[in-house]
């Protein structure tokens, strides 16, 4: 009933005529990054974090959290029609909705994408409003080893969870670590690693490094490649689901909802990981698994809403706990930090206003969306047709006005280049940036945790294993360092077998 | 050589470039660490990755493994490597000259380096691009961009 009242309130916020134009300017700015290959909703955020420190702090989240959707629902439609992902959690879609625009069904794939993902994000948003609060007030019994050891884990799993090499997402965490290091400690008051530089007493801000590595880099990487585009040249008609549509996709809607959901609240989960297990999971259970990969609308369906669903998803752990699950998340919570908000299970009681107002102003977002990417489906398309040449130098433009803007300095313009340098040696070298991005966001408040738990156990690191909320966190975590070692190891023990010794 | 040996000797430096800096922090004690004991920690363990990376590299024999030389083959570095020394000029003029003028001058350079867009297109569109992106950063936004002779006469 309490949370029913609160859903109410929040509705009261997110009415506000303000809020609505800016859920819908986060949206439609969120689609377009999700139509427009080159830059994904992180960069966008990024680029547009500065900007909204000149708007209220609830109007700044309630947009930013709509670039994030929005960039799910516009992601599909360039996967759709171009076969190139618009964002990362739509490269599933590209499998089957591409096929499907080349059989003259990019209609029905845009429909059931956009209705699926409605529906879906919907089913996140109510997932929200009721599991946040208990959850809220189980983490008021968090201290110090328990904060530890969820961030720990979150970073844990985003590096199991990264697509190429371990040890090398690994070694992108305490690069991530050690950048945020940079400048004052917080504790002892004393300059860390700033080679004398006056700019970077404060610290490597979140906006350069993050528009350096997300935004700069993939410009680089997309002009030396010289990125090309194809779109489908079937024309677009016809764009409701038809009946047999809706009853091949209705079951991989409300499984995607599901997984994307639990998998979004998971650290180191989000639409990437969940929308390539809904795949997974359609084509394996699946009558006709044969037709995955040539045009099934189930492969449209399940991913997308799982896609969706995980950001409702990934507002859990961000709102309840302050622990963001995904980079999206990571800058979400710096936005709420410029604001002088603190995220963690107080922010419910000492700011009602701005957690039940985001919550609810998701659901208005999710049916602007659906309003934006149907009628308008033929302006993306036009959009879409704007060559790279041309856009390109728009996406840096943004960029250093936004990095310029934070401090009116010229240092953080540099710091920029100098990580969308990195970044694009990152990207040839294969090493991620996400995992790096999540542990300098994570980094300031793990150095706390960490100090804070050894200096209550008197320099002993059982402490970390004798609680346990921390000892579950930092047993999975280990585990799943672990476990991709442990094959190896039963593979070579069977070997000397094999041959008699 | 192969790409991951090279990175691993890059980051295995930079961890013991670390290792070295918070060192000399202090490191504290267990039940009261000092500010460089959480970067000193990264630091060894990014070292001890490097080297499991290094070794991985070597291990592995696999005739088709990349050589570093191959992650620039066939790509246009080039304009890539015109791009960061664009935007290294413009930050180095951009308090200097004001927004809109080392604004229309990047975008310009930057429609007609790369595919050749024609003069006209090129200025035309960093024309509009930049006082359309100066309206709204600058006047609706209120951030505070740096005002050249063109701001002065304007605005």
């Amino acid at each position: 009933m309490e949370t029913l009242n609160n859903i109410f309130y929040g509705f009261s916020v997110a009415f506000i005529p303000a809020n609505i134009l800016y859920c819908f300017i986060g949206v439609f700015i969120g689609t377009l990054i999700g139509v427009l290959p080159g830059i994904g909703p992180v960069g966008a955020m990024s680029i547009l974090l500065p900007a909204t420190v000149q708007i209220p702090p609830i109007s700044s989240i309630i947009m930013l959290a709509g670039i994030y959707y929005g960039s799910m629902y516009g992601g599909s439609t360039t996967s759709i029609l171009v076969n190139i992902p618009g964002e990362a959690a739509s490269v599933v879609t590209c499998l089957d909705g591409y096929q499907m625009a080349k059989q003259g069904r990019a209609g029905p794939a845009l429909g059931i994408a956009a209705f699926g993902s409605f529906i879906a994000g919907t089913l996140s948003v109510v997932g929200l409003a009721f599991l946040a609060p208990p959850l809220g007030e189980w983490a008021l019994k968090f201290g110090p080893p328990e904060y530890f050891s969820v961030m720990v884990l979150g970073m844990t799993m985003l590096i199991y969870l990264a697509s190429g090499s371990i040890p090398k997402a690994m070694m992108m965490a305490l690069v991530g670590v050690l950048v945020a290091s940079v400048g004052m400690d917080a504790t002892s008051a004393t300059q860390r690693f700033t080679l004398g530089i006056l700019e970077l007493n404060d610290g490597i801000g979140l906006i350069p490094l993050a528009m350096g590595l997300f935004g700069i880099s993939e410009v680089l990487i997309n002009v030396e490649q010289g990125l090309r585009r194809e779109l489908a040249k079937e024309k677009i008609k016809g764009l409701l689901p038809t009946r047999q549509d809706w009853k091949d996709s209705t079951a991989p809607i409300a499984r995607g909802s599901l997984l994307g959901f639990l998998f979004g609240i998971l650290p180191g989960g989000g639409g990437v990981t969940s929308s390539f297990v809904s795949y997974a999971v359609e084509k394996r259970i699946s009558r006709h698994p044969e037709k995955f990969g040539k045009g099934a609308i189930e492969g449209v369906a399940g991913p997308e809403s799982a896609n969706n669903a995980a950001t409702g998803g990934g507002f859990v752990p961000l709102l309840t706990l302050g622990i963001p699950s995904n980079p999206a998340m990571a800058m979400l919570l710096g936005a709420l930090l410029i604001h002088g908000m603190q995220p963690g299970p107080l922010l419910m009681q000492k700011q009602p206003d701005l957690f039940w107002g985001v919550v609810t102003s998701m659901y208005v977002g999710n049916g602007m969306l659906l309003l934006l990417n149907l009628p308008m489906i033929g302006m993306w398309v036009q959009v879409l047709k704007i060559p790279y040449r041309i856009l390109f130098p728009l996406i840096l433009l943004f960029c250093l006005i936004g990095a310029y803007s934070i401090n009116n300095s010229v240092a953080d313009i540099l710091i920029m280049i100098l990580f969308g340098i990195v970044g694009y040696l990152m990207k040839k070298f294969e090493y991620e940036g996400a995992p790096l991005i999540l542990a300098y966001v994570l980094g300031p408040m793990l150095e706390i945790s960490l100090r804070q738990s050894l200096t209550i156990s008197s320099g002993s690191f059982a402490i970390f294993f004798t609680r346990p909320i921390a000892a579950g966190g930092m047993l999975l975590a280990i585990l799943l360092i672990l476990s991709p070692i442990l094959p190896r190891i039963r593979k070579r023990r069977r070997f000397p077998e094999a041959f008699g010794e | 050589m192969k790409p991951e040996k090279a990175s691993s000797i890059f980051w295995m430096a930079f961890g013991m470039v670390m290792i070295y800096a918070s060192y000399k922090l202090k490191l504290g004690t267990l039940s009261h660490p000092g500010p460089g004991f959480l970067p000193f920690l990264a630091g060894v363990i990014l070292c001890c990755l490097s080297i499991i990376v290094f070794l991985e590299a070597v291990r592995r024999i696999d005739e088709k493994a990349r050589k570093l030389r191959e992650l620039w083959a066939g790509a246009n570095w080039l304009s890539a490597a015109i791009v960061v020394v664009a935007l290294l000029v413009y930050a180095l003029v951009f308090t200097h000259v004001g927004f809109l003028l080392s604004t229309i001058g990047l975008l310009t350079f930057l429609f007609r380096a790369r595919e050749r867009v024609g003069w006209f297109a090129a200025i035309g569109g960093a024309l509009i691009a930049s006082f359309a992106s100066f309206a709204v950063f600058a006047l609706w936004l209120k951030v505070q961009l740096p005002y050249g002779i063109i701001e002065k006469c304007l605005f």
